[in-house]
């Protein structure tokens, strides 16, 4: 699906991305990818449908289901199927990040405390270790966020990221439209569900 | 060329959820792009089909993407076939029927718009052409994903005007209060509008799924263009029409719910059992918000209307009322019986202070004067008239008899007495009877060329329809007059509204209080002209309202006639003083002074120099002897008011005109105006089936939805069973009759 309503000075700003995936309570999976323009105004949304891993899928993939399904197969056809294709992308789970690429950047973006903090990479490969930033918005508008690169992520490549989202971070708040794709997705599940589906 | 036939269309949708091998995106080409393939009793080769816009269509089957308008053209012999439109999903090759259109020879081919209308001529009706279930969901989606709106409204945006400072605490008040609130702003000061913005700020917030709005039904339009306006996103379904039409709105027949149901308090009447039905189908059906505008409506706990309000499944109500003033402190407690039905539950004997504390949270009232600097200024002027000569002698032969009248009835004169003579002598005031002269015509008629000049235009209020605005309009010239009057069915008097405001010839408007003085807005004119008085200084502000709003960019002028030396100045008089309790407890619920009629029996009885009768106590309890002692008039003029007081519009038929009927009732908030047809029988003999055969007869015009017979000496048995065998005949006996009279606290005692 897509909202037509293109407005000529989004076309001109950044478009970001925003994509989730919901575990639903009948353990279904859905996905959904939101293009806004930098005042986070919807201008498309991708949705998946409902994705029910079968018992013994789950056993198979293990720890692997979410992340094969985050990327795999709702992620990538999301992304592919966008008509408008952000500058950027920001997601609600690091199992996205894989999807990053230098010309379409995808960034995992929480609030901060959200997850522990556990410092398990001390031992790993610096080429392979978690790149994390917290976000702090000017005069507190909004609660600060972390921001968590894709692994190998140029230093430079970062930097310019992070200059990028702190100045979107001034004008809205970056974690705020994954709740509208959220309440988006119940309403696509509910609806379908009632239809059947 | 193929027309579709839209009794034959047909839609279902199978969305696929379930990939077998992983998820299937839901993307916009499964939605929107589809596939064409031709059915019919012929095979395909027969039928030809090549598309005009855009080119992408080929032969007998074809896909197109959706979002461009298609037009198709079959072209082939004319016979009738079926169109299948499939939806694809090009990247996992799932094709799900969506709907089949069957077209017949020689006509034109649906054309399927961006949003998957099928639009055919001649136009089609919404609920005979169901869309794809894809556009419903995402009109549905679409709120939720638009930028969620600060309640504190500091930075609301996409607002096609910009709010009022005073009405951005009202959005907040209504969308934080809970689990009830009544916002009783001064007419004018855009309730419609405040609630509209905080329903759109509880949708985008994702907090509510489903409202209920319902208002009278002079003002549906109204709030749909408010909608239209303040809410676009929001889907609205307007809940008219007859029953099957309302079924399918109300969100049966598959289709996806719509943000707000708009209805009528009728129509919420009628359908309050299929509500209820369908909550027993879907446990979680429920309105999150049900607003009430005019929330009076449902302040007499005994009707069926506020007891089916009470019935909504709701979570949060909200009521809208501009006249506080006419609510006595029953009447908020009855209205808190739908908002908040636990403030009161339980509760006797409170003071109005103490009610006034209770509500005090979930109540908010702004003033115009206070809020409103910026309004065009608002300049009322008096002209005391004089009486044509002819008036004057029609005036002193009714007062001098009327009164002698009175005296002579001694202690069995009754405030219906009074009301009838006084009636009459307003109505004089108005325009002699007999040789039709007027003071108050001539006036207007001089004058009217300049205040209908230079874009400005008038509306004209009266009480009365045959003394008032029938008269005035046979005295103006027909190609700049309209007529607004309750018996009117609703598109005309809409069709009537649209015109004044729209037509620059059409620059008088003729209105009677009781169907022009609620909901309308009307700021096109900034000219009032009272050609007589209500009863209460609320209606007449009411009125002059309907100009001196948020929209009105002009100065108002208002211009009230009165009579020299009638009983116009001495009701005059009565009125100032009722103005200055008005100003005094405009905020206060203590409005005990200011009843429906403004005037209280010892001040109607002071109007002829008499004082009620010592047996006045026992006279507020109207007997079938006190109807017995009515004239037929004054019996009539009964029957008039009891139907006034319950909302209708009323017409007193004249005595060689009536055909068996004496007063017809109309009635605005129904889906057809209801017209009753009334015969009235004052006699001390019960009536047979005879008279009640005749009303029947008289009443046959398919206009009246119901015929009511009165006897005030009941009816004999045989009349009875006839009327139990006619479901539009309704017999009221003098029992009857007293009692509801007592209801509704209009004995013979008070008017």
């Amino acid at each position: 699906m897509a909202v037509d309503n293109h407005h000529d000075e989004a076309e001109q700003s950044t478009k970001i991305g925003f994509l989730i995936v919901r575990h639903l309570e009948d353990g279904s999976y859905r996905a959904g990818l939101l293009v806004t323009d930098e005042t986070g105004k919807p201008l498309e949304l991708r949705a998946t449908g409902a994705l029910r891993p079968d018992p013994i899928q789950a056993l198979i993939y293990g720890d692997t289901l979410v992340p094969t399904i985050a990327e795999q197969l709702c992620g990538q056809p999301l992304i592919d199927s966008l008509r408008e294709q952000p500058d950027v992308i920001v997601a609600d789970h690091e199992a996205f990040l894989p999807l990053h690429n230098d010309d379409r950047p995808v960034v995992y973006i929480r609030r901060t405390g959200q997850e522990l903090e556990v410092d398990v990479d001390s031992d790993v490969d610096p080429q392979e270790r978690r790149s994390e930033e917290v976000l702090r918005p000017v005069a507190g508008r909004f609660e600060p966020v972390v921001l968590e690169f894709a692994r190998g992520i140029e230093d430079e490549a970062r930097q310019l990221l992070r200059s990028k989202f702190a100045r979107l971070f001034e004008a809205f708040d970056l974690v705020e439209p994954f709740d509208r794709v959220t309440k988006a997705l119940d309403m696509l599940h509910e609806q379908q569900s009632k239809k059947g589906g | 060329m193929l027309r579709v036939r839209d009794a034959a269309l047909r839609f279902w949708t199978k969305l696929p959820h379930v990939h077998p091998l992983g998820p299937c995106v839901i993307t916009e080409d499964l939605l929107l792009v589809w596939r064409a393939k031709l059915v019919g009793p012929l095979p395909v080769t027969q039928y030809k089909v090549r598309t005009l816009k855009p080119a992408a269509l080929t032969d007998d089957l074809a896909a197109f993407p959706f979002p461009t308008t298609a037009e198709w053209q079959l072209l082939g012999k004319p016979l009738i076939a079926n169109v299948e439109f499939d939806v694809f999903c090009p990247s996992c090759n799932i094709v799900g029927k969506h709907f089949l259109a069957r077209v017949t020879a020689q006509s034109e081919l649906p054309r399927i718009s961006r949003e998957g209308r099928i639009r055919y001529e001649p136009k089609r009706t919404e609920e005979r052409s169901p869309v794809p279930v894809a556009e419903f969901l995402w009109e549905a989606i679409l709120v939720v994903l638009q930028p969620p709106l600060d309640l504190n409204l500091s930075k609301i945006v996409d607002l096609p005007h910009e709010l009022y400072d005073f009405q951005r605490p009202g959005i907040k008040f209504l969308a934080e209060t809970r689990p009830g609130a009544l916002l009783g702003d001064d007419m004018g000061l855009g309730k419609t509008v405040q609630a509209i913005v905080a329903l759109r700020v509880l949708f985008q917030a994702g907090r509510i799924r489903r409202a209920l709005v319902v208002c009278p039904r002079s003002i549906l339009r109204q709030w749909e263009r408010h909608f239209a306006e303040w809410a676009s996103l929001l889907r609205l379904s307007i809940v008219d029409g007859d029953p099957y039409v309302r079924r399918g709105r109300w969100g049966w027949a598959g289709r996806t719910d719509a943000h707000v149901y708009l209805t009528t308090y009728g129509m919420m009447r009628q359908d309050i059992e299929l509500l209820g039905r369908r909550g027993q189908d879907d446990s979680e059906f429920r309105f999150d918000v049900v607003i009430l505008d005019e929330i009076s409506n449902v302040k007499n706990p005994s009707t069926r209307q506020s007891q089916a309000a009470k019935a909504l499944p709701k979570r949060v109500g909200w009521g809208l009322s501009g006249t506080p003033l006419e609510n006595r402190p029953g009447d908020v407690v009855a209205e808190f019986d739908f908002l908040h039905p636990e403030l009161f539950a339980g509760a006797t004997d409170l003071s109005n202070s103490q009610v006034r504390d209770r509500i005090a949270p979930y109540f908010m009232r702004r003033r115009k004067s206070e809020v409103l600097k910026d309004l065009p200024a608002l300049t009322h002027t008096e002209h005391w008239l004089e009486l044509t000569s002819q008036q004057q002698d029609a005036y002193e032969k009714a007062y001098e008899t009327g009164v002698v009248d009175l005296r002579e009835k001694g202690e069995q004169v009754t405030v219906t007495h009074i009301f009838a003579l006084l009636t009459k002598l307003k109505q004089i005031c108005n325009v002699d009877p007999r040789t039709r002269k007027s003071g108050k015509l001539k006036w207007l008629q001089e004058n009217l060329e300049q205040m209908a000049s230079d874009n400005d235009k008038v509306l004209i209020f009266s009480q009365w329809l045959e003394s008032g605005v029938d008269e005035i309009y046979q005295h103006l010239p027909e190609e700049r007059t309209l007529r607004y009057v309750g018996e009117m069915s609703s598109a005309k008097r809409e069709a009537v509204v649209e015109r004044f405001g729209s037509d620059p010839e059409k620059n008088v408007l003729l209105l009677t209080y009781g169907s022009g003085g609620h909901g309308l807005n009307l700021q096109a004119a900034n000219y009032v002209v009272l050609f007589d008085h209500w009863w209460n200084p609320a209606t007449e502000k009411q009125a002059v309202d309907r100009t001196h709003r948020i929209g009105q960019t002009k100065p108002v002028f208002v211009y009230a006639l009165w009579v020299k030396n009638t009983v116009e100045e001495k009701i005059y008089q009565i009125l100032e003083d009722k103005q200055q309790l008005f100003a005094e407890v405009i905020d206060s619920l203590a409005v005990r002074g200011a009843d429906r009629t403004g005037l209280s029996e010892k001040e109607l009885f002071g109007l002829f120099d008499l004082t009620p009768p010592r047996s006045e106590r026992e006279k507020k309890k109207p007997t079938v002897e006190h109807l017995l002692a009515l004239s037929p008039d004054q019996f009539e003029e009964l029957l008039a008011r009891i139907y006034r007081q319950t909302g209708y519009e009323v017409r007193v038929t004249p005595a060689t005109r009536d055909q068996g009927i004496d007063v017809i009732a109309y009635k605005q908030d129904a889906l057809n105006p209801e017209c009753i047809a009334i015969q009235c029988k004052n006699h001390k003999a019960p009536v047979g089936r005879p008279d009640a055969q005749k009303l029947l007869g008289a009443a046959t015009d398919p206009k009246y939805s119901q015929a009511i017979l009165v006897a005030t000496a009941g009816f004999t048995h045989d009349c009875e069973e006839f009327a139990r065998k006619q479901g539009r005949l309704k017999l009221v006996g003098g029992q009857h009759l007293c009692e509801r009279m007592q209801d509704l606290e209009m004995s013979l005692g008070a008017p």
